[in-house]
């Protein structure tokens, strides 16, 4: 029966083409924005899935967040443990580059263990990682902050601190494509700490377990070992310390969340405007359809159809709207840790989807019934 | 009953007037040519397609012409802009529709008021004007009615009174009694009658109805775009009274 | 000139339809409505914190005071150089602060804030003419602290006598500051060299000081900033919080793109109402065109019915903002000016409704551009003989 009046349905709808293109156009930049945000969301919580396959984790000052500051000493007893693979210190330094309030960012830490561990440091090539690992106070310098101050590599470079008050001078030995340190730089750990004064002090400990287990285990045993200490530690997986960082921004999820409710239901409203229209504009149709043998049941199946056909034909103008945006971009990246890329899953286009389906059906649900129970006779005569 | 008749008012000569229907062309009017002086009653008829509504169209200056000349009230239609049609329609043509079109959201006095919102008058000369045009037509206890309390006799009768608001020579009256019971039938055309006897408005209505006709001084018919000679009628068409 | 209750009556024909749109278009006004406040709160919130005759000395480079560093020297010759007012007994009216950010939790054990902790010195209230005790007392060494009162109630109202844990020690409450709504409510005060010690540091942020002569401020603060001797950034408070504020501005950006995409798809919607109007009413536009009203009556007839829509959206979008910025949600937290988390009023102020309003009329004006035109182009005698 459905199948049979389908035609009847696409006929409907494209008995008024402008209205229809208006209405499916109106709903495609809804369910657009509806399909952006969730994707949003998505990435942040996908990071958060995504960390529990990683093997890569941080050590930070409990009480203390961005702020962290650990004794160097803990290095040495989270690298013995058994189960992690490498260790390496994080030490930020805050700094600019040659013209004042350009902000140069960078980390002093153990190299070898970066080239070790992560799969972007490995793409940086070997006589540039020797270079590096042989120059005490040389650096590894992203490829934004060479572009924007005009660096090459080999120069030999001022960082002037700002958080701290004395400068770094620096050989850029090697160039960071890509990832979580492709807008800082690296030098190593010993040569800052040396030029701060001698704080031996960290931020943070960036850390690799050896397999999936560990992950699990890990944390708890490190956490232990300075739980007398003045300075306690919190260690949880690398992905979940950057979420929080961005989420800290703002109550993100209500926020997001909210202006989607928003989105969905300008949706609805739109589609049973459209509905309304063209109902009202067959009542003497639907009359006669009745007195052909079409009882409630067919009619309020006729109207959602075409209700759910044009928020469906919306929806994938939407989505598909969203996909070729985010392609056009470039795949436009969050930084949480190791590039995370912003693509549209198909989980969320089908999510958007069936968003826009549900916003078919509740916006022809009172139509439908309305249309359904108008008497015949009434109708008829009304319009005489 | 014999009225004065003055000069004409109404030349038409040669009037062609052809439609474009997709890629067909369809000829509404043929080598149509009347003469209306001035202060007649002139009755057109002739089945339905046969091009009635057209030549009153044209007449007014709501449609133009195909070819041929179009003087009304000294004034040759062909030679206007949409603009300058539309600015001399107010000022001297009155129309009168089959289906009245009052604008349904404004009651009957802001409906006859509507043509003088055109002109520079001020509220309170408009409102002279529209209660005197209400009053001619039998109706100003009910100005502030909406189109929906009024009966289709009324309605008419507001459209008359919008018609004749800005006191036009011509008036142009396309199927008046169309939509109309018997009785409000002969109310209307009882008021156009009166508007030319009393008023030497030149009247030109279009109609299919013989007993309408009847009121008029003149009958033309037409039939396929063309027009009838004079006296001639086509059959079950009443001939007009002398 | 068609008249205007032409266009208003109409609206009322079609209630639910009318409704419909009305609604859609004042929930997008209500999200611009919320961007807006969200940027101008806390444009208001940074800037109510400036004093006008403040300067604000950082490190050369620096962009905020928590990324800052001044040797010792160098603040104690800030503080005596010459643009610096003098107060009782001749001392500096100047102020050493040591900003860091830090992490605390809620007394309920709620979701942990990063706030700014700033070490202050005895002088800190004189120069931040905004802040004044309502309870208790100014920070005091051995881990007394004050907090700001909007934190102090995001925190779950904590008052003296509570204790908070940050950085490597507990901290005891001595008092509770307020600030004129700004954005030192947010903060946690402490004293300087505590500070210092537990951050293990032993350089200032900033310097604040009162300028001499008030009305010279901005040329105090630029002789300060290009003294050789002192090589530092230098800038009058009043900029300094200005230029904090600006780092909101990718979220104000985000939040206008969200409002501009809603208001689009809004305008299509606005478009599909209008037409169907339009539609609904071919022999009404014939007769008013026969009666002699031009193609640019009818047009700005329906522009202006549209308008009209547009704006009814636009006072209902105005009322639901206010509502819910004065009733239901009047805070937020946002990361602004650096890493610092700032509480921020929603304020539905006057010019801000405004700007929604002309907004939504805006929707309606485009909304029924196109269908006007419509209508203004209608053939008359085609649209008499079609009905």
């Amino acid at each position: 029966m459905v199948i049979r009046l389908a035609p009847l349905v696409v006929k409907n709808l494209l008995r008024n083409r402008l209205r229809t293109a208006l209405t499916v156009a109106s709903i495609g930049f809804f369910l657009f924005l509806f399909t952006a945000l969730v994707s949003v969301l998505a990435a942040l919580s996908d990071a958060t899935r995504l960390a529990e396959k990683s093997l890569n984790l941080m050590v930070r000052d409990r009480y203390a967040f961005l702020s962290s500051m650990l004794p160097i000493s803990y290095l040495r007893k989270v690298e013995s443990l058994p189960g992690v693979r490498g260790a390496t210190p994080w030490l930020l330094f805050l700094g600019s580059g040659r013209n004042e309030g350009e902000l140069l960012a960078g980390f002093g830490c153990r190299g070898e263990v970066l080239r070790d561990t992560r799969d972007e440091y490995r793409a940086i090539p070997e006589e540039d990682w020797r270079a590096f690992l042989e120059d005490r106070s040389g650096c590894l310098m992203g490829r934004e902050p060479m572009k924007a101050q005009g660096w090459k590599l080999g120069d030999r470079v001022t960082v002037r601190g700002t958080a701290d008050p004395v400068d770094l001078e620096l050989t850029i030995r090697g160039v960071i494509e890509f990832g979580m340190a492709a807008d800082n730089f690296l030098c190593h750990y010993d040569y800052v700490n040396e030029v701060t004064g001698r704080r031996d002090v960290m931020n943070f400990i960036f850390l690799q377990v050896e397999d999936v287990g560990s992950v699990g285990s890990v944390p708890a045993r490190i956490d232990a070992m300075f739980d007398a200490e003045a300075v306690k530690t919190k260690t949880e997986p690398e992905l979940a310390f950057m979420t929080r960082a961005i989420s800290l921004g703002a109550n993100l999820h209500v926020i997001i969340y909210g202006i989607a409710a928003i989105v969905i239901a300008c949706a609805v409203l739109v589609t049973a405007n459209s509905i309304a229209m063209s109902a009202r504009e067959r009542t003497l149709e639907v009359a006669v359809m009745k007195t052909l043998g079409f009882r409630p049941p067919h009619v309020v199946g006729l109207v959602l159809a075409e209700s759910a056909a044009l928020s469906l034909a919306g929806g994938l103008v939407g989505c598909v709207g969203t996909f070729l945006a985010v392609k056009a971009s470039g795949g436009f990246s969050i930084r949480i840790g190791p590039q995370s890329f912003f693509t549209v899953e198909p989980a969320t286009v089908a999510r958007g989807i069936a968003a826009a389906v549900l916003i078919g059906l509740a916006a022809g649900a009172v139509p439908a019934f309305v249309q359904a129970r108008r008497s015949i006779a009434a109708t008829l005569r009304s319009v005489a | 009953m014999t009225t004065r008749l003055g000069p004409p008012i109404i030349e038409i000569r040669n009037l062609h007037k052809v439609f474009r229907r997709d890629e067909f062309e369809v000829a509404a009017l043929e080598d149509v040519t009347v003469t209306v002086p001035e202060g007649e009653f002139l009755a057109i008829m002739g089945p339905s397609g046969s091009g009635k509504s057209t030549l009153l169209n044209i007449i007014a200056g709501i449609d133009r012409a195909t070819s041929g000349s179009v003087v009304v009230a000294g004034t040759d239609l062909t030679v206007l802009d949409e603009r300058e049609l539309t600015k001399w329609r107010g000022e001297h043509v009155g129309f009168v529709f089959q289906f009245y079109n009052l604008i349904p959201v404004l009651t009957a006095f802001e409906n006859v008021e509507l043509p003088l919102l055109l002109t520079r008058l001020s509220r309170s000369e408009r409102r002279k004007h529209v209660e005197t045009a209400l009053r001619v037509v039998g109706l100003d206890d009910r100005m502030n009615h909406l189109p929906r309390q009024l009966s289709g006799g009324e309605e008419q009768r507001v459209g008359i009174a919008r018609a004749i608001v800005v006191d036009p020579r011509i008036i142009l009256a396309d199927e008046p009694t169309g939509d109309l019971d018997q009785r409000s039938a002969t109310e209307v055309l009882a008021l156009l009658k009166s508007l030319n006897e009393d008023f030497g408005k030149t009247i030109v209505m279009v109609t299919h109805d013989p007993r309408a006709a009847a009121c008029a001084h003149r009958l033309r018919v037409l039939e396929k775009g063309g027009m009838l000679p004079e006296g001639a009628t086509l059959p079950g068409l009443a001939p007009a009274a002398g | 000139m068609i008249p205007l209750r032409y266009s208003v009556r109409n609206l009322l024909v079609r209630k639910v339809s009318t409704g419909m749109t009305v609604f859609g278009i004042a929930l997008v006004v209500t999200i611009l409505n919320a961007v807006l406040a969200l940027a101008s709160g806390l444009e208001a919130t940074l800037a109510t914190a400036a004093s006008p005759r403040n300067v604000v000395v950082l490190r050369r480079g620096a962009t905020s005071a928590e990324a800052s560093a001044l040797v010792p020297e160098t603040a104690s010759r800030v503080k005596a150089s010459r643009g610096v007012a003098l107060g009782e007994g001749g001392a500096p009216v100047a102020t050493e602060a040591f900003l860091t950010s830090v992490m605390v939790s809620a007394r309920d054990g709620g979701p942990e804030r990063l706030v700014i902790a700033r070490g202050v010195d005895a002088r800190a209230v004189e120069v931040h003419e905004t802040v004044s005790f309502s309870v208790g007392s100014a920070p005091r060494p051995n881990g007394g602290i004050a907090l700001g009162r909007a934190i102090a109630a995001e925190l779950g109202g904590l008052g003296v006598g509570d204790s908070l844990r940050f950085g490597r020690r507990e901290w005891s409450v001595v008092g509770v500051f307020e600030a004129d709504g700004s954005a030192f409510e947010s903060e946690v005060w402490t004293d300087l060299r505590d500070l210092m010690t537990d951050s293990k540091r032993e350089h200032v942020s900033a310097v604040t000081f009162r300028a001499a002569e008030p009305a010279r401020v901005a040329e105090i603060a630029r002789e300060t900033n290009e003294d050789p001797s002192l090589s530092v950034k230098a800038l009058t408070e009043t900029a300094y919080f200005a230029e904090q504020g600006r780092t909101s501005a990718q979220t104000y950006r985000s939040g206008m793109i969200v409002a501009v995409l809603m208001a689009i798809g809004a305008v299509f919607a606005g478009m599909n109402t209008m037409y169907t109007a339009v539609a609904s009413r071919v022999r009404e536009i014939a007769t008013l065109r026969a009666l002699g009203f031009g193609g640019r009556s009818v047009l700005a007839s329906f522009v202006l019915e549209s308008v009209a829509i547009g704006a009814a959206g636009g006072v209902l979008g105005a009322m639901l903002s206010a509502g819910i910025f004065l009733f239901v949600w009047r805070n937020v937290t946002i990361l602004g000016g650096g890493l610092r988390q700032v509480v921020v009023t929603f304020r539905p102020t006057l010019p801000l409704l405004l700007t929604g309003l002309l907004f939504a009329a805006a929707i309606g004006a485009l909304g029924g551009l196109f269908p006007a035109r419509t209508a203004s182009r209608l053939q008359v005698a085609e649209a008499l003989r079609r009905t």
